[in-house]
């Protein structure tokens, strides 16, 4: 017996809906290919793991205005990330959970209630060839996920229907705090910045420009002088501030340059990467300076209690309640 | 004098709030970059590439996480725990030495890549010329024929930083750039020249293009240059050109 091909057909693509996942591209630098992935992998490897994937598996990266989407055989999906206000027939649907979906569903989004990005798994996963070892859309360069491009009305992905899997929710919130992101300051041998524009970048409260995305998050507060405007090009890691000629800094982010001939006055360690993702244009963010030696502690500390916890539980008595939860 | 003093004693305490990480690991200057990267400055290029090369073996390991020349400079990526930091460096420490041991680094490859320039294939070239002061033909004879390094890649895929332009030939980038620069494009900006692989949003003036493929996700390795490389653009008639885009057959090599 060969599994059977489900199916989801674009009502309305939303404001920018890709394929992504979790792991991107990344180590290919020296080819001018940026990491790409989800913006906030963790999120991405969460909805999968909701349906009972591996956490790889290619998913829909959802931005602030959700697509309209109708599951023509039906599905199992995982919700997780930003509450973008997920609606199918009346019903909410809060990111953390998975939802069986009966056949001609249409799933929905109202509106952002929190965070920037959503991801949605299906059991089984969609049917997407990875090209540079990732399934992820690049669409700067048009390669990856689905035909290179973002989704567009009428198309239709397809994935292997196998929805018999239990529902699951995951433990607990996320990771969200509320303090300031760290920054880990650049080395002062670069004479980049004076000592004072890094405490000015610190007491600053940013807000993030509604012209941030995949590559950059932009944000807006006072204007930065830097010593040059312009230095040797150089890598520049996902989470490296720069300050262009302009004095407001740009966050780079998964899809941005992989090198850049800007300042950089300090990076966003990774630990706080899916808070810059979850950061919708509006959102104020602060920053602290933090060595690396504390950001190290605080990350082997959070891989730790992550461990305790599997994060992902199966729902209990709900098999019953049929289709939806 | 005082103050002279005075500005000593503060850049020193600067340096030692920013700057914990400076060191020098076998003769060279390496930087922390955040909490998974090193930066190495090196004067010469030539050098930057053939550290570069001798990392890749590291890299395919999973030792490193990333190895991406820059001006100039090498960052280095790694897992961002100290036992990484640890091996990223001791990568590093090795690499220089094999060099300074002599271990000779492979002869660059030799691309050529043909360009018809000027006219809709070069929408900047008369302007460009106008720039530096000289005729299009001068420009182009600047140009083409003569061997460039390419320095190292960014932007985006397949997007090859070659220098240096001749002093002669270097001017500031556009304006306005175009929201919109079709595939092959070859172009200036600064001391560099480069080629758009893809339709990219751009300030570099547009001098000729070329239908040589720059990036191909599907090939191994998915780019044409690579850092090190020697390109010399070649001039030519519009009608010697292929009019598609295609891959060279010396893609792998």
């Amino acid at each position: 017996m060969t599994p059977a091909i489900g199916e989801v057909r674009v009502i309305d693509p939303g404001l920018l809906t890709t394929i992504q996942d979790a792991r991107g591209r990344p180590g290919l630098g020296r080819y001018g290919i940026a990491p790409g992935g989800a913006v906030d992998p963790a999120a991405a490897r969460l909805a999968n793991r909701l349906v009972g994937n591996q956490g790889g598996e290619p998913v829909l990266e959802i931005t602030l205005h959700g697509p309209t989407l109708e599951w023509t055989s039906g599905a199992h999906i995982g919700l997780a990330g930003a509450d973008l206000g997920g609606v199918t027939r009346g019903l909410r649907l809060v990111p953390g959970h998975s939802y069986r979906l009966p056949p001609g569903s249409t799933l929905g989004f109202d509106g952002p209630r929190s965070g920037a990005r959503a991801y949605v798994a299906v059991e089984g996963g969609f049917a997407v060839a990875p090209i540079l070892g990732s399934t992820a859309t690049d669409r700067r360069s048009g390669f990856g996920g689905h035909d290179g491009r973002a989704l567009r009305v009428g198309d239709a992905l397809s994935f292997a229907v196998s929805q018999n899997g239990p529902l699951r929710s995951a433990k607990g919130p996320g990771e969200g705090t509320d303090g300031p992101l760290q920054l880990i300051a650049t080395a002062a041998s670069l004479g980049w910045f004076a000592r004072r524009e890094v405490d000015r970048f610190c007491a600053t409260t940013w807000t993030v420009a509604p012209d941030s995305d995949r590559n950059g998050i932009r944000l807006t507060g006072v204007h930065l002088d830097a010593r040059t405007s312009g230095i040797p090009s150089l890598g520049v890691p996902v989470g490296s501030v720069q300050v262009p000629p302009s004095g407001e800094p740009i966050v780079t982010m998964v899809d941005g340059p992989v090198t850049g001939g800007y300042p950089v006055i300090g990076i966003v360690p990774r630990l706080d990467h899916a808070r810059l993702a979850q950061a919708a244009p509006g959102t104020t963010l602060r920053f602290r300076r933090a060595t690396i030696a504390t950001v190290r502690r605080l990350a082997a500390a959070r891989a730790s209690a992550s461990a305790d916890r599997d994060g992902v539980v199966l729902d209990e008595g709900d098999l019953a309640a049929g289709w939806a939860r | 004098m005082g103050a002279v003093r005075v500005a000593v004693a503060a850049r020193r305490v600067d340096r030692r709030r920013y700057a914990p990480g400076v060191d020098r690991v076998h003769g060279i200057d390496v930087l922390r970059f955040g909490e998974r990267a090193l930066v190495v400055r090196i004067d010469d290029q030539a050098r930057v590439h053939a550290l570069a090369a001798g990392l890749l073996a590291d890299l395919a390991a999973g030792r490193l996480e990333d190895v991406v020349p820059g001006d100039r400079t090498l960052m280095v990526g790694y897992d961002g725990t100290d036992e990484g930091e640890r091996a990223a460096r001791q990568s590093l420490a090795a690499a220089e030495r094999r060099l300074s041991m002599g271990v000779t680094s492979p002869e660059p490859r030799r691309r050529v890549i043909p360009v018809h320039y000027g006219g809709t294939d070069g929408p900047d070239l008369a302007e460009t010329a106008a720039l530096a002061g000289c005729s299009q033909l001068a420009l182009i004879e600047g140009h083409a024929g003569r061997d460039f390094t390419v320095q190292f890649l960014g932007f985006a895929p397949g997007f090859a930083y070659c220098g240096d332009l001749p002093p002669d030939l270097v001017v500031p980038r556009l304006a306005t750039p175009r929201t919109a620069t079709r595939p092959g494009s070859v172009a200036i900006a600064e001391h560099y020249t480069g080629i758009y692989p893809a339709d990219l949003p751009g300030g570099w003036r547009v001098i000729g293009w070329t239908p040589v493929v720059l990036f191909d996700p599907t090939a191994d390795p998915p780019t044409y240059l690579r850092p090190g490389d020697t390109v010399r653009f070649e001039a030519v008639e519009v009608g010697d050109l292929p009019a598609a885009p295609h891959r060279p057959s010396d893609w792998s090599a």
